[in-house]
């Protein structure tokens, strides 16, 4: 059985939820996951714990607790210039090159949200890892109507039942209601540091009047779900920095029944049609990943291996947004579960 | 072909396609096409490209969100990809 690491900040941990908070997060590790190791990486020992990481643990998961307040992101340099500045990744525990391009280590991230109790964090932990194997039949998304093509690309390869719905016309104030969905989601909607909601946008010869229609909010995912999972290829998407519950559908999901997600730090790029290419192409591989039995953070840590091995065999390098997908689109929630598919 | 041709040609290109673009002064830039450090660690056999490559990005800062379009293109002027942000 692979260790699990993981990786925490006593002192930032302390400050924010208070004196014990930290060993009531072990506690609570301890009676749902075996095999745990805690590291205690302190403010400026990141490069040290990293070092005995790729020394030691190299074939262990890594499981980061916390959100930026807790657990620092490393940042890095946008590799486009296109106004992000410096973007937030995880991939620093698990790269080993200059440029974090490589990941060789699995990692997910269980964030808190700035507006979070030490209980109402510990009923997080528990609700997601109490879950390691489930089955699914279901699939749902919403995409914009100008990537439809390039969506159902993707949507056609996701195993189960169920449609995309495509933004505009479908809006936040229509139906989007669940009953018992236990599945899979996938995201292709616009996004922003900036706002709570995932927005579509309508296609160039579209009938449709509204050109950026609100698509999803963090509430709209709330009730009728267990044991699912999204990957999500709005921009900023999985930007969690400073973010409350109800500004962040990434906080909500983790809170309201979803095991793990994936989904971008930053700016985001895909194609506008067929074939899938950057986030597309990587939600694709990580989603073939889970169908083939692979754990999520295993399917996630292939996917990002697969998409620079079929980009440069494909194009014979990898290019700015190439490398921004690798950097920027990281993972939450339970490392663990296994996805069989009826 | 020079910089200015080349510019000249993606210029076209962009108010042909996407005239929503096509007022931006796009960033330029050389796109490091180094793929040794790729193919040791993940045993890709694949031979590197021989010509340049460039990025022509065009950022529009609007509500409710930037929206950006992303060029890539060989110094032959050919537009090789079309990317947009999500």
């Amino acid at each position: 059985m692979k260790e699990i690491v993981v990786l925490h900040n006593k002192k930032r941990i302390e400050k924010f939820f208070g004196k014990n908070s930290l060993t009531k997060i072990q506690d609570t590790l301890v009676s749902l996951l075996d095999n745990l190791t805690f590291i205690d990486v302190e403010d400026g020992n990141e490069r040290k714990v990293k070092k005995y990481i790729f020394e030691e643990l190299k074939d262990s998961i890594l499981i980061v607790i916390g959100n930026d307040n807790l657990f620092p992101f490393h940042r890095i340099k946008s590799p486009i210039d296109d106004g992000d500045g410096m973007i937030l990744t995880d991939n620093f525990f698990v790269c080993d090159d200059k440029d974090l391009l490589l990941p060789e280590i699995e990692i997910t991230r269980v964030p808190n949200s700035m507006d979070e109790k030490i209980d109402s964090f510990l009923t997080k932990i528990e609700k997601i890892f109490s879950t390691k194997n489930i089955r699914v039949c279901e699939k749902n998304g919403i995409t914009a109507e100008i990537w439809k093509k390039a969506s159902f690309e993707v949507f056609n390869k996701i195993k189960g039942q169920g449609e995309i719905l495509i933004s505009p016309p479908f809006e936040v104030s229509q139906k989007y209601e669940f009953k018992n969905f236990s599945g899979s989601f996938y995201f292709n909607l616009h996004g922003s540091d900036q706002l709570p909601g995932w927005y579509g946008q309508r296609a160039r010869n579209s009938d449709y009047k509204e050109e950026y229609p609100l698509a999803l909010l963090p509430k709209s995912l709330e009730s009728g779900i267990k044991n699912s999972f999204f990957f999500s290829e709005a921009c900023f998407g999985g930007y969690v920095y400073n973010k409350k519950e109800k500004d962040s559908i990434v906080l909500s999901a983790l809170k309201n029944s979803f095991l793990f997600c994936a989904c971008s730090t930053a700016t985001a790029y895909g194609p506008l049609y067929p074939p899938s290419s950057e986030a597309d192409l990587l939600a694709k591989l990580f989603f073939e990943n889970l169908q083939r039995g692979q754990r999520s953070s295993l399917a996630f840590l292939n996917a990002k291996k697969d998409f620079i091995r079929l980009n440069i065999e494909k194009n014979k390098y990898l290019d700015d947004d190439d490398k921004k997908t690798i950097i920027e689109f990281t993972l939450y929630g339970n490392p663990l579960v296994e996805v069989s598919y009826e | 072909m020079n910089k200015k041709e080349l510019k000249n040609i993606v210029n076209e290109y962009v108010e042909k396609n996407y005239k929503e673009f096509f007022e931006l002064k796009p960033k330029i830039k050389e796109i490091d096409t180094d793929i040794e450090s790729f193919q040791k660690r993940l045993k890709i056999k694949a031979k590197p490209v021989k010509q340049k490559l460039y990025s022509f990005v065009y950022v529009k800062d609007e509500k409710p969100f930037k929206k950006i379009l992303k060029l890539t293109v060989d110094e032959n002027g050919s537009i090789i990809k079309v990317v947009a942000s999500r």
